[in-house]
């Protein structure tokens, strides 16, 4: 630390080219930008930037850095409004991190500031919002460094790719788990998604710019979930008690449990067999209790694995005021955003699949719902739009609300398109209700076609977003009022490790059924359902109703005797009737994914281990419902 | 039109399948190389859309063809054919301007993939 000892003369200097910095900055706004001036400016930023970097004062160094860059495009000669007063916030906040220096705080954030100075640099709405993408590999892939730098390249070819963690660098030298983020701007981040899917990535997540932190470790305990409070000492005691522990090994200590509770089941089934044969025996009425008491202990010991891999939905809401406030002054527009319930805890794996969807619902909810100022003002509303998101806990789940008290969904506009896209007959549109025209934004064919704005790029993709939020088990309703705004509420699951399902055989087979995707189950004879084609349908209550077997749905060769009963399960407003052929019962299953060696089957999204020790796939209703129409198309096509 | 395809490989047996695999998939092989050298010279005659590439060669070896490639037409289009093992040269190669790669026994489809993906 040699360099320590030049501090007082760092400081002293710092003095001087702030001073001239900011006289400087001030000569500009009065008498526009000479090349002997700017160039003043830029030697005295860069001089900081020198020093900061060299003593280690990395936000001096950065932000200087980044003072530097719009100093050299103004004197490349490019020109804008609000500059002066972009520069002398600069001035400012150097003075804050210099004062910082000398009495040894750590206060203030220049990340916002450099990002602003950037976009000043490149033009401002020339180029996309920053988005954090995240790609990991399948465990299967292989020479993972190569995929990924080969991933990073497509990506730099849609994106200009701001960062990546870990750096570039050090995944060629192989240091590279399964995941790496990118910090990227993009016009369409949305369409970045499919861009990067292949064979040998397990999944890519879009989510609007965060800090950065890798959140592959959670930090166990309260103190480290919520704020800190500022004094060291606490801060110091406080990380002494928390341990940071791979997300990765959480997992598996699930699936251990997992396995626990299956032979805890086993464990009673024996001694109950046990006690039939032998009676009164001691041993067997022991051994009756020792399983009971292995069944609790299992299941706190998963309530507690479940627990640590929650994470406060604050990670995910944290980021979307700054997400807004961009959408927002690109779209012209003035929002209020408004978190609340940001302590709500959910399993990490649905925090990370829902940020997507959300970006979505916010997108739309700026561009669409909140009206410019000058609107809002005839309108007698206040000039800022208020935006809000909720979360909430239910017994069942997690709600999160998106809402905005903008100019509500057009349902004549919609009806219009839906006509005018050929999805429904003008008399048709004509007769549906209001809520089923709101509905009508979640068709594929309408929500991609036509609303296109400057910030949402091309689509909207609402299909997308209720399509997300099904895959995870929850659901998406729409309220909206002409003229008084639009509120979206997403259900949510707590956990994706652990369901509620319907256990049904089928043709020998045991399947698992979500039951959030169950609407009920009827009884309906062979001669009730009718076949067109391979497809069939019977009516329920007045509605037809689409009849698929497991086996058709899953394209297995069909039962000799297909049983009568319909178990109708759901996927966004369509239903299908399920052809069982008995109902086991409903129960808890831990949900295992399937292996890399079938991977990815249209109607299945995993597998349970049953309490005898057989293996039941578990169905995707939403997926099933697709599965199923589709026939339907192909019948009235033919 | 079906994309042109110079298939660069030293073992005449991966050149036939690679060849096959393509030619399955409704590309054109227009031209063949059993070495770096050779495939610059290919490349250059040819102009394909896109280059399958085998890493160790005779002569030149597939990575410094990637770069002399490159430094002819930068916006050629390459992918590295690798076998197991080889992930350092598969990252230089990447590095050096390589779109994508396939890894050593591979399966068809993963190849006709990587190859869509490079020409998109």
């Amino acid at each position: 630390m040699q360099l320590q000892r030049l501090l007082p003369v760092f400081l002293s200097e710092a003095d001087e080219h702030l001073q001239a910095l900011e006289e400087g900055v001030l000569q500009l706004e009065r008498q526009g930008p000479n090349p002997e001036l700017v160039a003043g400016l830029f030697r005295s930023a860069h001089t900081l930037k020198g020093s900061a970097g060299a003593l280690g004062f990395q936000r001096m160094a950065e932000l200087a850095h980044a003072l530097e860059e719009v100093l050299e495009a103004l004197r490349a000669g490019r020109g804008g409004d609000g500059l002066a007063d972009l520069l002398l916030e600069c001035v400012d906040t150097l003075r804050a991190l210099r004062q910082e220096v000398s009495d040894g705080g750590e206060r203030t954030d220049v990340q916002a500031l450099v990002e602003r100075l950037r976009a000043w640099k490149e033009g401002g709405a020339e180029d996309g919002l920053p988005v954090d993408v995240r790609v990991r590999l399948r465990e299967d892939c292989p020479m993972r460094a190569a995929r990924a730098l080969a991933l990073l390249r497509v990506l730099r070819e849609h994106a200009e790719v701001e960062q990546v963690a870990p750096p570039e660098e050090a995944i060629a030298q192989g240091q590279l788990e399964l995941e790496f983020t990118a910090r990227v701007r993009a016009r369409e981040p949305e369409a970045l998604q499919e861009l990067l899917a292949g064979p040998e990535v397990e999944s890519v997540r879009v989510m609007p710019a965060g800090e950065a932190r890798d959140e592959r470790w959670l930090d166990l305990g309260p103190q480290a979930r919520g704020k800190l409070p500022d004094d060291p000492e606490l801060t110091r005691r406080a990380s002494l008690r928390t341990v940071r522990v791979d997300v990765e090994r959480l997992d598996r200590l699930m699936n251990l449990v997992g396995e626990l509770v299956v032979d805890r089941i086993r464990f009673q089934q024996i001694a109950e067999r046990l006690r039939r044969l032998d009676g009164a025996n001691g041993l067997a009425q022991e051994l009756a209790e020792a399983a009971g008491h292995l069944g609790r202990v299992a299941s706190d010991l998963q309530a507690q694995v479940l627990k640590a891999r929650m994470l406060p939905i604050e990670h995910l809401f944290s980021r979307f005021p700054r997400y807004v406030r961009d959408l927002a002054q690109r779209a012209g527009k003035r929002v209020e955003v408004v978190v609340e319930g940001q302590d709500t805890e959910l399993d990490r794996s649905v925090i990370e699949q829902i940020g997507g969807p959300l970006m979505h619902l916010v997108r739309n909810a700026v561009d669409h719902g909140i009206e410019p100022p000058e609107e809002r003002q005839r309108l007698g509303k206040p000039t800022a739009g208020r935006l809000r998101l909720a979360a909430v806990q239910e017994e069942e789940g997690i709600l999160v609300v998106v809402e905005d008290d903008g100019r509500g969904i057009d349902t004549d506009r919609v009806r219009e398109k839906a006509v005018g896209l050929g999805l429904l007959t003008a008399e048709a549109a004509a007769r549906l209700s209001e809520e089923e025209a709101v509905e009508l934004i979640f068709h594929p064919g309408l929500s991609t076609a036509s609303q296109v704005t400057d910030v949402s790029g091309r689509g909207v993709g609402m299909d997308a977003v209720r399509a997300g939020v099904q895959a995870l088990g929850g659901s998406v309703e729409v309220e909206t009022q002409r003229g008084r705004g639009t509120r979206f509420t997403l259900r949510l699951p707590l956990t994706l490790a652990i369901v509620r399902a319907l256990l049904v055989s089928c043709g020998g087979e045991r399947y698992a059924i979500p039951l959030a995707g169950v609407q009920e189950i009827v009884e309906v004879p062979a001669d009730r359902v009718h076949r067109l084609g391979s497809y069939r349908a019977t009516v329920l209550r007045g509605n037809a109703l689409p009849v698929v077997s497991v086996h058709e749905a899953l394209g297995l060769p069909a039962p000799e005797n297909p049983g009568r009963l319909l178990c109708v399960v759901t996927g966004g407003r369509r239903r299908v009737g399920l052809w069982v052929d008995r109902v086991l019962g409903e129960g808890e299953i831990v949900v295992k994914p399937l292996g890399s060696y079938l991977g990815q089957v249209d109607g299945v999204s995993g597998a349970t281990i049953l309490g005898d020790g057989r293996v039941a796939l578990i169905l995707d209703p939403s997926a099933l419902v697709r599965l199923a129409l589709r026939e339907e198309e192909l019948a009235h096509v033919g | 039109m079906s994309a042109r395809v110079l298939v660069v490989d030293d073992a005449l047996f991966m050149r036939a399948m690679i060849r096959e695999a393509l030619t399955n998939s409704g590309f054109q092989v227009v031209a063949e190389a059993s070495n770096g050298e050779e495939a610059v010279a290919r490349y250059e005659e040819a102009k394909p859309d896109v280059v399958t590439m085998d890493i160790t060669m005779p002569q030149m070896d597939g990575v410094q063809a990637v770069r002399e490639i490159l430094r002819r037409d930068p916006s050629a289009r390459i992918v590295m054919v690798s076998a197991m093992g080889q992930q350092a040269l598969v990252v230089e190669a990447i590095q050096a301007g390589a779109r994508d790669f396939v890894v050593k026994p591979f399966d068809q489809t993963r190849l006709v993939e990587a190859i869509r993906r490079a020409l998109r």
